[in-house]
């Protein structure tokens, strides 16, 4: 097993070079850019495997923490997916604007990068790797302003956790504080999950026989979003015309009489 | 034999233990609400009045003073982690236990969704393990902000209560102790290099830089707050009253442990002034806000937002004679939140929603209970003859004499947070346009009564919670 991991390690010690660094660091930046469930899932754990891999190789910590790392981020993602798959006709409402909008916004992250100098001190770890370690936490915030929703939210938490794991196990190894952490992180992504679920669950209700006395009310219109326009941002096919009953629970008006939904 | 060799169980695992076992049978039970909560209740209320009387000096004592010899100071170790039940813990504990049960009471008027009770006993467990941690793989306080994210990802499904509504509120509680947890961590090393060279300040101001930005994030001042107001808008309003006391009397807790514990933070820091700033800004904007919310869970929010910038500033009073009016605003924002929560939960249960045209007249119809979300509401701003005007005077006092012109500010705003509840006065009782709204029930305007009353007579005769403050106190002594 070990052999197996080392050997897995070799394999991928591309990440511990410059340009490795460099496609870690354009790997999460990715996550903004194509603001896709899918995307976003590869590239984290992406992100992880490359952040556990120099820190094997550039700081020499054991391989078995590596493993575990990558194991506890597949599993939180897995979470997510899971979550993502059940819900994913309704998971691209989520939209944090238009394509254009995130492009700007990473190009003023890089802006401001070089214009004020962003650096931070990290005791004990290379400069390069600090750098790319803000990077990460500035790519965390960008996901969290962007968006309200539970599963880019999951994600850029754990998006946060990688460079924090990687921080405290060369600073504190002896403390095995890197376990409560999965623990957490795994906690986490459970809460997320949980969140896609309710935020997002297609409710499939028989709609009521219209009458004279149901007609007016619980009617909403729900436009049917198809497809990214040039933008990237949803178009809808019907221009409203589809009639879906909202049910009571999807609103916020609804109060709390919450019954079956447990 | 001594009476602590005869004792079988220790503290620590009684009480955790209990905790979960009675987690695991009301979730058995949970349909059964009118069962359970009264049950939960007894035995949240039962281990919090325990602990109130509690004699620390006796190695043993009975559990709830009938049951099996219970060593008190047994410490219980697992995992590299030590639980003891230590003196200054004993008041978090019982506040939290006891505000519990008054939750569950509560709950027994309006539905807080079926898992309300195992859900809420498993966040006790948590906070109980939080306030009995005595070591870990590094000191108590600094891992306070890990132990923060477990229990908030707990308050996630309390919160959100199994409805399918966007989870705003309980998503973004989960931001500031994850934003902030890596800072403690960071500080401990650098507080490890301290006594390698004590001649070097450089480790003791980056330590005491990160713990600084580490409490301001976890205190979640303006721009962090956005999870207090939206919560307060879609959360069953007895669980995010609850959910959010909880968190907050946790999180005072630690920022003291952290203070107490490393004083240079203060020192080698501007965390005064951070404070300051943080906490004007919030009481600021949590005025401004209120004051241009029509949606009532929004205004409860946004009120108790202002209260909460006003307990900041205060933290950020130099010397020790400002923890005994944190507690004393704490006390009263616990009694108003909970005033508002009744209030609001029985409203919107017989409104179905939060539409104006919902609400039009509904006073008229639930005149009790309009009232003591008007009462608890306006408490949290400090309204006169409220349960918050004494606590807010105070603290106006003490802030006007380092500076008047924050505490103009905070009561300008104040004022600003008081004309959404007149407006929303108007509206409860204004033409009533939903003649099919039914009238109050008996239980909810007991209830109603009894948290109306409570709100009173502390607006009255404040002295009342002299007592509890005192024993609080114990807590926030080094």
């Amino acid at each position: 097993m070990e052999a197996l991991l080392a050997w897995f390690l070799l394999k991928l010690s591309f990440f511990a070079s410059g340009l490795g660094l460099l496609t870690t660091g354009a790997i999460a930046v990715s996550i903004i850019l194509f603001w896709n469930w899918r995307q976003a899932i590869a590239g984290v754990i992406l992100v992880q495997i490359g952040v556990a891999v120099l820190i094997v190789y550039v700081h020499g910590v054991a391989q078995d923490w590596a493993a575990v790392q990558i194991f506890v981020m597949a599993l939180c993602l897995l979470i997510l997916a899971l979550s993502a798959q059940q819900v994913h006709p309704t998971l691209r409402m989520g939209w944090s604007g238009a394509w254009l909008l995130r492009c700007i916004t990473v190009l003023l992250l890089l802006a401001s990068w070089q214009v004020f100098h962003l650096r931070l001190t990290l005791p004990l770890i290379s400069p390069q790797i600090v750098q790319l370690f803000l990077w990460l936490g500035l790519c965390t915030l960008v996901v969290l302003s962007l968006s309200d929703t539970p599963f880019f939210t999951g994600i850029a938490l754990l998006l946060w956790c990688i460079p924090v794991q990687a921080v405290i196990q060369i600073l504190m190894p002896a403390t095995m504080l890197f376990v409560l952490i999965d623990i957490l992180q795994i906690v986490v992504a459970l809460a997320c999950s949980y969140l896609i679920l309710t935020a997002y669950a297609p409710l499939l209700e028989e709609q009521p026989v219209v009458t004279d006395l149901t007609f007016p009310s619980g009617e909403v219109v729900m436009p049917t979003w198809v497809d990214n326009d040039v933008n990237g941002i949803p178009r809808m096919l019907n221009n409203g015309q589809n009639h879906k009953a909202l049910p009571p629970e999807r609103t916020t008006e609804y109060p709390f009489a919450i019954g079956g939904s447990q | 034999m001594s009476s602590s060799d005869t004792a079988l169980l220790n503290l620590p695992v009684l009480l955790i233990g209990v905790l979960l076992l009675a987690a695991a049978v009301t979730y058995v039970l949970r349909r059964i609400e009118w069962l359970t909560m009264p049950l939960a209740a007894l035995v949240s209320g039962g281990l919090g009045l325990w602990l109130w009387n509690l004699d620390l000096t006796v190695p043993s004592s009975r559990f709830l003073f009938v049951g099996p010899l219970v060593a008190i100071n047994a410490p219980l170790l697992r995992l590299g982690f030590t639980l003891q039940l230590q003196p200054s813990a004993v008041p978090i504990l019982v506040i939290s236990l006891l505000l519990a049960a008054g939750a569950f009471l509560l709950a027994q008027v309006v539905s807080q969704g079926h898992s309300f009770a195992p859900l809420l006993f498993v966040l006790l467990a948590g906070y109980v393990a939080l306030a009995l941690m005595t070591a870990g793989p590094l000191a108590p306080p600094l891992l306070g902000p890990l132990l923060l994210i477990a229990v908030s990802c707990m308050g996630v499904f309390i919160l959100q209560a199994g409805r399918l509504t966007h989870p705003t509120g309980p998503l973004r509680t989960l931001i500031p102790p994850m934003l902030a947890f890596p800072l403690f961590i960071v500080a401990a090393w650098y507080i490890e290099q301290i006594p390698l060279n004590p001649q070097d300040m450089a480790a003791q101001q980056m330590a005491g830089r990160l713990l600084a930005v580490g409490l301001i994030l976890l205190l979640a001042p303006v721009p962090l707050h956005s999870a207090q107001p939206a919560t307060a808008q879609s959360a069953p309003p007895i669980a995010a009253a609850l959910v959010t006391l909880l968190y907050q009397l946790a999180l005072l807790h630690l920022y003291f442990r952290v203070i107490n514990l490393y004083p240079f933070v203060e020192q080698v820091t501007m965390l005064d002034q951070w404070l300051i700033w943080a906490g004007l800004a919030t009481a600021v904007w949590g005025g401004l806000a209120a004051a241009g919310a029509l949606h009532p869970g929004r205004l409860w929010g946004y009120s108790a937002l202002h209260d909460w910038g006003l307990i900041i500033l205060i933290l950020a009073t130099p010397g020790a004679h400002n923890w005994p009016l944190v507690l004393f605003l704490f006390g009263l924002r616990t009694i108003s939140m909970l005033t508002t929560a009744v209030g609001l939960s029985v409203l919107l249960d017989h409104a179905g929603g939060f539409s104006t045209e919902k609400w039009r007249g509904a006073g008229n119809r639930l005149p009790w209970n309009s009232a003591a979300f008007l009462l608890g509401g306006l408490g949290l701003v400090g309204f006169p003859l409220s349960a918050g005007f004494t606590g807010h005077w105070a603290a106006i006092q003490m802030i006007a004499e380092t500076d008047w012109r924050q505490a103009a500010l905070v009561l300008l705003t104040s004022g600003g947070a008081i004309f959404g509840y007149i407006r929303l006065a108007r509206l409860l009782f204004g033409p009533l346009t939903n003649r099919y709204l039914p009238r109050e029930q008996s239980i909810s305007t007991g209830f109603a009564i009894v948290v109306l009353l409570l709100s009173a007579s502390l607006a009255v005769a404040p002295q009342l919670l002299n007592v509890p403050i005192n024993r609080a106190m114990a807590a926030f002594t080094g």
